[in-house]
C-alpha cells in the first residue's frame, strides 16, 4: 500500500492563500468553507539584551488540508464507514453515505472534515483523487507561487526534503500519524506564538 | 457549545434517564423479600416500563435532528468494529427492544408483574448503551470529554433520574415501594447527587486550568460560570431536601407520602439538562 502525502515548506510561504482559493475553485466549495486553510501565526515583540533592545517577532504561516493520515480516526469513529482509505492512501468521504453527524470533525485533530450546510453531510480535501489518478498534482500544489506546497509517495518526500519538523500550531503527530512533512520556518517556535486569523480559520469548524 | 448540540443534550439526558428507572427497578426486585410489588403494567406513563420506552424513544427521535442527513441514519451500524458511535446506536437500539418485550409481557399478563428474567436483560443493554455513550466522547482530540469524569457523570445521572423517579412513581402507587427499599433508594440518591457535586466541581476545576491553545480560555467565566454555579446550588438543594427526610432524627422514611418530591423530581431533571450543557460547553478540539 502507497502513502501519498504533502509536503509544505513554511520558510517559502507568504501567505497568499492561493492554495486556499484554489481548492474552493477546484472543488466549488460554498462561502464558509476551507478544505485547506493558512494559518497566520504571529507573535514576539522587543526585548531588552543588556543595552539594547532587540526583536524576537515571530511570523510565519502554516497551510494546512487533510493529512491522509496513516491512522485515520476519522475513518476509525465513522459509524457508517463512509470515510474509507484507499490503496495509495487517500482518504476520501463518500457523500452518498454520510449522515452529517459531525463526529469526524470532533476525532480530527486538523480539523480536516468540515461540514456542508447545503447538502448536509461531511466534506474534505481528497488530494484531488481524480488529478492523482490522472497523474496530476493536486490543485493546491500547482497554484503556489512559491512552490512551498509539494506532493508524492511520503518516502520519496522524506528523501528529498528531509525529516518533518513539529512546528506549532500543529498537533501531537502520534495521534494520527499524518502524511505530511513540514520544513519549518526559522521563527517556528519562538515565544508567544499564536494564531492571529483564529477567526478566519474556525469559520468553516463551527 | 457547538450549534447541533441542543438535540443531543436532549438524547444523551432522556436516554440515561431510561436507563436509570430500568436498572433502579432491577436493582430493588433484586433486594431480599417483597420491596416492591407493580400497580401499574398498562398503557399510561406511571408504568416504571413504558414511561423509560417513550423517554428512550424520544432520546432517539430527537437524536435525528442533529444528523445533516438522516436519510442515511439506518446505515449507522456499518462500523461496529472500531466507531463506539455505531455501538452507541446499537445500544440504544438493544435497550428500547428489550423495553419493547418488557413492556409487551407486563401488559399482556394479569398480574402487573415484570420478571427479573427480563428485567436484567434489560438492564443490562442500558448499561451497555451507557457505556458506550461513554465512550463515544472519550476522544483524545477532545481533552474536556476525556476523562473519566465523562463516565461517572453519565452513570450518576442514570442513576439519580432513575431513583427520584421510582420514588416519585411509589409516591403515586404506580409502584408499592416498602419503607426500607424508599430510604435505600433516598440514601443512594443523595450519594449519587453529592457524587455529581463532588464531580462536576472536579471537572471544572480541570477545565479552568486546561489549555485551550489559540482558542483562548471559555469555561471559567461567562453563561457557562453561571450555569455551572446555578446548577451547583440546584444538586445541593435537592440533596439537602431528600437527606433532610432520611437523616433526620425526627424524619419519617415514609417519603412515599411526601408531595414536595415533585419540586425535587424537576429540580433534579432540571440540574441534569444543566449539566450535560455544561459538557456539551467544555468542547474544544486540540489541534488546529
Amino acid at each position: 500500500m502507497s502513502r501519498l502525502a504533502f509536503f509544505f515548506d513554511s520558510s517559502a510561504c507568504s501567505g497568499c492563500k492561493t492554495c486556499q482559493m484554489a481548492c474552493k475553485d477546484k472543488n466549488d466549495l460554498p462561502i464558509g468553507q476551507v478544505w485547506r486553510r493558512v494559518y497566520e501565526v504571529t507573535g514576539g515583540g522587543w526585548k531588552q539584551e543588556g543595552h539594547s533592545w532587540v526583536q524576537d517577532v515571530v511570523a510565519y504561516n502554516l497551510s494546512i488540508a487533510c493529512n491522509h493520515c496513516e491512522d485515520p480516526v476519522c475513518a476509525n469513529n465513522c459509524p457508517t464507514r463512509a470515510i474509507r482509505k484507499r490503496e495509495d492512501g487517500i482518504v476520501l468521504i463518500d457523500q452518498d453515505s454520510c449522515i452529517g453527524c459531525n463526529y469526524c470533525a470532533w476525532a480530527c485533530p486538523y480539523g480536516a472534515p468540515q461540514f456542508n450546510p447545503d447538502k448536509g453531510v461531511m466534506g474534505k480535501c481528497d488530494l484531488c483523487a481524480d488529478y492523482v489518478d490522472q497523474g496530476k498534482n493536486p490543485s493546491c500544489v500547482d497554484a503556489c507561487p512559491m512552490r512551498a506546497l509539494d506532493f508524492g509517495e511520503y518516502d520519496e518526500l522524506l528523501q528529498r526534503y528531509g525529516d518533518s519538523g513539529h512546528m506549532y500550531p500543529l498537533p501531537d503527530p502520534s495521534i494520527t500519524q499524518p502524511s505530511i512533512l513540514v520544513r519549518p520556518h526559522q521563527s517556528a517556535g519562538g515565544t508567544g506564538a499564536t494564531v492571529s486569523n483564529v477567526e478566519e480559520v474556525k469559520s468553516a469548524q463551527a | 457549545m457547538l450549534r447541533r448540540d441542543g438535540s443531543l443534550v436532549f438524547f444523551t439526558t432522556l436516554s440515561q434517564w431510561g436507563v436509570g428507572i430500568v436498572v433502579s427497578l432491577t436493582g430493588l426486585l433484586l433486594l431480599p423479600g417483597d420491596e416492591v410489588v407493580f400497580a401499574e403494567s398498562g398503557i399510561s406513563l406511571a408504568n416504571p416500563v413504558l414511561l423509560a420506552l417513550v423517554l428512550s424513544l424520544l432520546a432517539t427521535t430527537v437524536s435525528f435532528l442533529h444528523l445533516g442527513n438522516p436519510i442515511n441514519a439506518f446505515k449507522t451500524l456499518n462500523n461496529l468494529a472500531t466507531s463506539w458511535l455505531s455501538r452507541e446506536i446499537l445500544g440504544i437500539g438493544l435497550f428500547s427492544l428489550s423495553l419493547v418485550v418488557l413492556f409487551a409481557y407486563g401488559w399482556s399478563s394479569d398480574q402487573n408483574e415484570f420478571p427479573l428474567f427480563l428485567l436484567i436483560p434489560a438492564s443490562l443493554a442500558g448499561l451497555f448503551l451507557l457505556w458506550t455513550m461513554a465512550y463515544v466522547y472519550l476522544l483524545p482530540t477532545v481533552p474536556g470529554w476525556n476523562s473519566g469524569h465523562t463516565p461517572i457523570s453519565f452513570a450518576a445521572t442514570a442513576l439519580c433520574l432513575g431513583l427520584v423517579t421510582c420514588l416519585v412513581l411509589g409516591m403515586t402507587g404506580s409502584i408499592l415501594i416498602s419503607k426500607s427499599a424508599t430510604y435505600l433508594c433516598a440514601v443512594v440518591l443523595v450519594a449519587g447527587l453529592l457524587l455529581e457535586t463532588v464531580s462536576g466541581l472536579m471537572r471544572q476545576r480541570q477545565l479552568a486550568a486546561m489549555n485551550t491553545g489559540f482558542d483562548g480560555p471559555r469555561f471559567d467565566h461567562g453563561a457557562l460560570r453561571t450555569l455551572f454555579v446555578v446548577r451547583l446550588g440546584a444538586l445541593l438543594v435537592a440533596a439537602f431536601s431528600i437527606a433532610s427526610f432520611v437523616l433526620l432524627p425526627d424524619s419519617s422514611p415514609d417519603l412515599v407520602s411526601v408531595t414536595w418530591l415533585y419540586p425535587v423530581l424537576a429540580l433534579v431533571v432540571l440540574q441534569e439538562f444543566a449539566g450535560r450543557m455544561l459538557f456539551y460547553g467544555a468542547y474544544f478540539r486540540v489541534g488546529l
